[in-house]
């Protein structure tokens, strides 16, 4: 009786090789745009001598000695901004939408938002205190920023904070937990202002910059960070499909089937925590890939987690890699911050899906 | 064979308010248990203190033979399956899914999964909306959805020797045919060695189709026993405070209520 399955299920790891090819090529021709003109014989050239050997300094130098002076500008081009940053747009993109899509399972809301816990407010409450308190202060922990340190520590505090609210020796309600996510929103929220209130010029411009987010940071020690979140909440996640699936029953029925439901809530809370944590601290606040990507998903396959949470990962990489190639090339040579183009994007998408959503239902 | 459920001497006190008092019952596999009584007066508590969802203050509860505080919730699952009053599932679901979540506590391959999903759902005659999305479902085909989700739970006498189903008021939102349909379904699943509690409003379903009825009253047992015992003119107008006539159907000679 397999007459029920769709197509794509039957065939369902190779959909994900599938769109993983994809992604690996939209990365591959997202190298060829940006500031600098490049043409496709470079990208090539580049494939051919510097790529196998992107880990052999050595290599790459001799490489590089043999090249033209313009067009050795073009390979560091690549190799050094162009590379780390689509990988890092790609990264972040598939954490946001991932923890989007568990997200809105675990509140059983598909409206939720990774943000509705407070990790964003908190983290810019913390990268504001560090631009404003630590003005003179450059340093750097475990290759971040201080800046981001600082928004990473907010964030996780945040979460902890709207958990503890939320639980009693009855468990956690995620009701609470998204009034208390609400309230610590708007706590952060006015701590921010506080701190603006008494930053100068300088400073209110740097933390009006990192609030909209960016990835002109990009460079390999950040991307290695974001996969080493990304790479183990993939071999977390896909033991807990089967019970978010049911979680989306209500919690006492999920737990009639078996399912440890304060526990799942204890590791989706903190894979969301640890992740958005991340993308935040290092690309600020990127809006709305964690809220309409595990939609469009949703409507094209449903809202089964084992099917979502990998495609939603596939498809806010895809996303998050394209707007930023749309950022930094819509006004070359000024890049437009990335946060602000996935909201312009991302809003219109989002408001055409409400005016769909007595045909999607949930109500 | 022994008892599916076996409770004895419970008290269910919560913030020192008594909602269940020295409650006891058996329930045997294959028998059909309703439940029944006013608002109030315990059906649900009694039915939370079964799962374990309401902790128990005093007494006993044997599950399938074993302490009811003993099972682990995976394995109590593959035993147990409870139908809650209302579902709000507002997540898109086809119909087949929705049905295959009862199927989480097994790990019984693809294969025996859909195949019991489908059983299920020709059972409870939603096999032709398998590819319905849920949320777009009227009220009682939503019912009949859950219903073939908590049987696919427990369908197979392979995955468990004894099973039970609680049902909390699983003829609400459907029309004649369908509480029909239903308690047919009910009855020939119980038949396959399923012991089934229900909560159920209207008496007569209780009077038509179960072997033993529990009447409830403010916590406390009002009557317990066979259909002819308990559906009584006094203590039915003494639980509802309503007038009824008991009388007999002209066919099949079994009580029922008339208000």
């Amino acid at each position: 009786m397999t007459a029920d399955e769709p197509l794509w299920q039957r065939y369902w790891p190779w959909v994900l090789v599938f769109f993983f090819i994809i992604l690996i090529l939209a990365i591959y021709i997202s190298l060829l745009f940006g500031a600098v003109a490049m043409s496709i014989d470079q990208l090539f050239f580049w494939t051919k001598g510097v790529l196998p050997n992107l880990f052999n300094a050595e290599k790459v130098a001799t490489i590089e000695q043999t090249v033209r002076a313009t067009e050795l500008q073009n390979q560091v081009i690549i190799q050094q901004l162009r590379l780390p940053r689509a990988l890092l747009a790609a990264s972040i993109g598939a954490l946001m939408a991932s923890c989007g899509a568990i997200t809105q399972g675990l509140f059983r809301n598909p409206l939720a938002d990774p943000s509705l816990i407070g990790v964003s407010a908190g983290a810019t409450a913390g990268a504001s205190a560090v631009i404003v308190l630590t003005h003179s202060l450059q340093g750097s922990v475990l290759g971040l920023s201080l800046v981001s340190f600082g928004a990473f520590i907010g964030g996780v505090l945040a979460v902890i904070v709207v958990y503890r609210v939320a639980t009693s020796i009855h468990g956690t309600s995620v009701s609470s937990m998204l009034l208390a996510g609400i309230a610590i929103t708007f706590l952060a929220g006015s701590i921010s202002n506080l701190l603006e209130f008494i930053a100068d010029n300088e400073m209110l411009r740097r933390i009006s910059l990192w609030r909209m987010g960016g990835l002109d940071i990009a460079d390999y020690p950040r991307v290695f960070i974001v996969s080493f979140v990304l790479v183990p909440v993939f071999f977390i996640l896909p033991k807990y499909y089967a019970a978010l699936n049911a979680l989306l029953l209500g919690e006492s029925e999920a737990r009639h089937l078996g399912v440890n439901v304060a526990h799942i809530k204890k590791i989706i809370v903190c894979v969301v925590a640890v992740s958005v944590g991340v993308s935040v601290a290092i690309a600020g606040t990127i809006s709305f890939i964690g809220l309409v990507v595990p939609h469009i998903i949703r409507m094209c396959i449903g809202p089964n987690h084992r099917f979502l949470v990998p495609l939603s990962a596939l498809l806010g990489a895809l996303l998050l890699l394209v707007a930023d190639v749309f950022a930094r090339t819509v006004i070359a040579p000024t890049e437009l911050p990335v946060g602000l183009v996935t909201a312009i994007i991302g809003a219109p998408v989002f408001i055409s899906l409400l005016r769909r959503r007595h045909h999607y239902a949930m109500d | 064979m022994a008892n599916v459920l076996d409770i004895r001497r419970l008290d269910v006190i919560v913030n020192s308010v008594t909602l269940l008092k020295d409650i006891k019952l058996t329930l045997k596999p294959g028998e059909i248990l309703a439940v029944i009584g006013a608002n109030g007066a315990g059906k649900t508590t009694l039915f939370n203190s079964i799962t374990g969802d309401v902790a128990i203050t005093h007494g006993n509860i044997m599950l399938c033979d074993k302490q009811n505080n003993e099972w682990t919730l995976e394995d109590k699952a593959k035993h147990l399956a409870v139908l809650p009053q209302l579902s709000l599932l507002n997540f898109p679901y086809k119909v087949a899914e929705v049905v295959g979540l009862g199927r989480i506590p097994h790990s019984t391959g693809r294969d025996i999964d859909q195949q019991t999903i489908h059983q299920a759902m020709v059972m409870m005659d939603i096999a032709h909306l398998a590819k319905r999305d849920y949320t777009q479902l009227s009220g009682g085909e939503k019912q009949r959805t859950q219903l073939a989700r908590v049987m696919a739970q427990v369908w197979r006498r392979e995955d468990a020797h004894s099973r039970l189903l609680l049902l909390d008021e699983p003829s609400a939102a459907l029309d004649l045919g369908h509480v029909q349909q239903l308690m047919k379904a009910v009855v020939s699943f119980a038949e396959q060695g399923v012991g089934v509690a229900m909560v159920v409003h209207d008496v007569n379903i209780a009077a038509k189709y179960a072997h033993s009825i529990l009447a409830l009253d403010r916590g406390h047992i009002a009557a317990y026993g066979s259909v002819q015992s308990v559906l009584t003119k006094p203590l039915l107008e003494r639980l509802y405070g309503a007038h009824v006539c008991i009388s007999h159907h002209p066919h099949t000679q079994k009580t029922i209520v008339l208000t």
